[in-house]
């Protein structure tokens, strides 16, 4: 039978039907002739893969690996001085409760879990139950994620464009002023808003899903440790970098600009 | 805590987030990368001098790389487009380097070391011999493990083109090899019964 050498190596690289590769693999063991090419054709192959191993054993050129490496470095040292709130996002972020904390985050990141946040001085709760506390002397945390659908934050998030400061109704000296909007790799969206209360600031992360919105990440900034045994976040200068990492696992695309997000709130998140 | 560039605050940690990511990739790589371009150049040297002339274009233009494509795909062509260049500018053709170029180092000892040797030159003549198109196809396929289907799309030729490519560079090996291995036989028998 002539086979041809196209059908012959087709055959030695599976690329033929299992139908032509049954019929192929019967007639090779019937013709020693054609046995005998397939055999020559598979050990020039064998010669082909041993003699590109044994170039694969020279070391790749030192000075081409720098190129890699500094460019890495390269971007490391832009992205550092990118801006006043740029931080590296090499080093993860660092967070100061231990391990208990590191769980709270990827929990966190899962939209499962609640929000802790608390302000020195005057503080702020998000309700989890309708519930609602204030204190002007301590820290209030409250473990709820969910904000509460009558809370002011709630009304900010759902209807308030990116950059405008809403004084929150209800609670003195506090504002909220959400900065970005974006969407998820979920579809869903999120939004990262900072709440300012006396001096001290949150800046947080919250996701849309369903109609109610729950607090996925929180950072506090100058502010006092919250009580021992509460699962907290705080940072004195690594607010970006905390809140990047959170962002940048769920972000889908770029953050909206004010248009896409105009139209967003407009249209009920639709 | 003002609000901030935050959109330019992420933009940049998205890039350097990529090129963090791109890196480890590209070292990944550079070993595919180095084969091909042998494949390319049929010169050790050419090769060394092409890869790092692709890693260098690559990372001018990390920000073109489309993420969720194939990077290997990507790097590919610019190192055909970089050595089709550099062919350009040197306006040479046929091999470009001595047999004796492709010194490599078997990690074995005496005499089987001469034989690997003598039959690693034998292959590098064989595929010198290929013109560039075919040496690609054959590494691609052979080497690289790649179907014909991404060949194809890879260098934007046909399948059929790739099989016909495929199938006359392995039969000019592996012709190349037994004329030679038949060669080293009868020099062999020659000398056997030769006075010292």
């Amino acid at each position: 039978m002539n086979i041809s050498d196209e059908k012959l190596v087709a055959f030695m690289d599976g690329e033929l039907s299992a139908a032509e590769m049954a019929s192929l693999e019967n007639t090779v063991s019937t013709s020693p002739e054609l046995a005998r090419r397939l055999e020559l054709l598979c050990g020039a192959d064998e010669k082909i893969r041993q003699g590109f191993a044994a170039f694969d054993a020279r070391p790749i050129r030192a000075d081409t690996k720098d190129l890699i490496n500094n460019a890495a470095n390269a971007a490391d040292k832009e992205n550092v001085g990118a801006g006043d709130n740029v931080v590296a996002f090499k080093a993860k972020p660092q967070l100061n409760t231990g391990a208990t904390s590191s769980i709270w985050m990827r929990q966190a990141i899962a939209a499962s879990i609640a929000l802790v946040i608390g302000f020195g001085g005057g503080a702020f709760v998000f309700p989890g139950s309708g519930q609602t506390e204030t204190s002007s002397t301590n820290n209030i945390y409250q473990t709820a994620g969910l904000v509460d659908n009558k809370s002011p934050l709630f009304s900010v998030l759902e209807t308030s464009q990116s950059a405008s400061t809403v004084q929150l109704e209800g609670y003195s000296n506090v504002s909220a002023t959400p900065v970005s909007t974006f969407q998820t790799y979920d579809n869903d969206y999120c939004r990262e808003f900072d709440v300012q209360s006396s001096g001290s600031t949150s800046r947080n992360i919250a996701c849309r899903n369903g109609g109610a919105w729950t607090i996925v990440a929180s950072v506090l900034h100058n502010n006092k440790s919250p009580d021992a045994g509460v699962n907290f976040i705080t940072a004195s200068d690594g607010t970006p970098q905390l809140l990047d990492a959170v962002v940048l696992q769920l972000i889908e695309g770029d953050i909206l600009d004010k248009e896409d997000e105009a139209k967003l709130l407009s249209n009920s998140w639709r | 805590m003002a609000a901030g560039p935050l959109t330019k605050r992420l933009n940049a940690v998205k890039k350097h987030k990529v090129a963090t990511e791109m890196q480890g990739q590209l070292l990944a790589l550079l070993p595919n990368l180095r084969r091909y371009a042998l494949s390319l150049t049929g010169s050790v040297e050419d090769a060394e001098d092409l890869l790092h002339s692709t890693v260098e274009k690559a990372l001018t233009k990390l920000d073109q790389f489309k993420q969720g494509t194939d990077l290997d795909r990507w790097l590919f062509r610019i190192c055909k487009n970089t050595w089709v260049d550099e062919w350009r500018q040197r306006k040479v053709r046929g091999p470009s380097v001595d047999p004796s170029d492709l010194q490599y180092e078997p990690s074995i000892d005496g005499e089987a070391t001469a034989v690997n040797n003598i039959e690693l030159q034998e292959l590098n003549r064989a595929m010198q011999a290929l013109p560039e198109e075919q040496r690609t196809m054959l590494v691609l396929i052979v080497v690289e493990g790649y179907s014909y289907k991404e060949v194809s799309a890879q260098l934007d030729v046909p399948i059929g083109t790739v099989m016909s490519r495929l199938a006359r560079a392995r039969k000019k090996v592996a012709d190349t090899l037994i004329a030679a291995a038949e060669s080293r036989t009868e020099t062999v028998s020659s000398h056997v019964g030769e006075p010292r």
